[in-house]
């Protein structure tokens, strides 16, 4: 019946576990849900370009206002991964490019969009204690 | 609101989808609305994986119960 409703909308057909994390006996394990991996695969094919949007507007207002606000906003996203093993970025270029090649795929990084970005925040240099000052290209 | 909700995850970078939509009285008319507004996925599969029908009796469900999920 829901399924016929997404089709009429054109609308992704997704499930949950429906896990609260209250602890009940009846509660189902976190993740515990089984979809069609063609669920998957549209869900994704829908969810990658939103988020590669989000990431070039998280990265546009960093290069617009390198603030330490807008840095955590980049490091927010898996953080302990972006961080591993670096020992100090001179640019937001060095930056970027370790986030999207934790985030993305080769495709999509190399888009047209994030090479833009990535020029532009070559000239955005970070200090070794993760803030930020601002030089003019 | 639910309405306002689903702007507010298309404007932030999510993907909106409607959970539950069973426990609604008036999905139909409700995913219809919220399709308009910008939402992008409904809840299909319950966490066995079957395809979720009509299992509650509205009589069951007296408010409006509306989850969305990012």
């Amino acid at each position: 019946m829901f399924s016929e409703l997404a089709d009429t909308y054109n609308l992704l057909k997704l499930g949950g576990s429906d896990y609260h994390g209250k602890g009940g006996r009846n509660e189902s394990e976190l993740g515990s849900v089984n979809l069609p991996v063609t669920a998957l695969q549209d869900f994704l094919n829908v969810g990658r370009p939103i988020w590669c949007e989000a990431i070039k507007a998280t990265m546009r207002a960093f290069l617009d206002q390198p603030s330490d606000s807008n840095l955590s906003n980049i490091l927010r996203f898996d953080k302990a991964r972006i961080l591993k093993g670096n020992s100090a970025w001179s640019c937001g270029k060095e930056l970027m490019d370790r986030c999207l090649a934790i985030w993305l795929t080769s495709d999509e990084r190399n888009s047209n969009d994030f090479e833009a970005l990535r020029l532009k925040l070559s000239f955005v240099p970070i200090m070794s204690n993760g803030t930020c000052v601002t030089v003019g290209p | 609101m639910a309405e306002e909700a689903v702007k507010l995850i298309c404007k932030t970078g999510g993907v909106a989808v409607l959970a539950h939509p069973w426990a609604l009285k008036n999905h139909v008319g409700i995913i219809r609305r919220l399709k308009d507004a910008g939402l992008h996925g409904v809840e299909v599969y319950r966490s066995d994986g079957k395809l979720e029908g009509l299992s509650l009796s509205p009589s069951l469900v007296p408010s409006l119960s509306v989850y969305l999920s990012i």
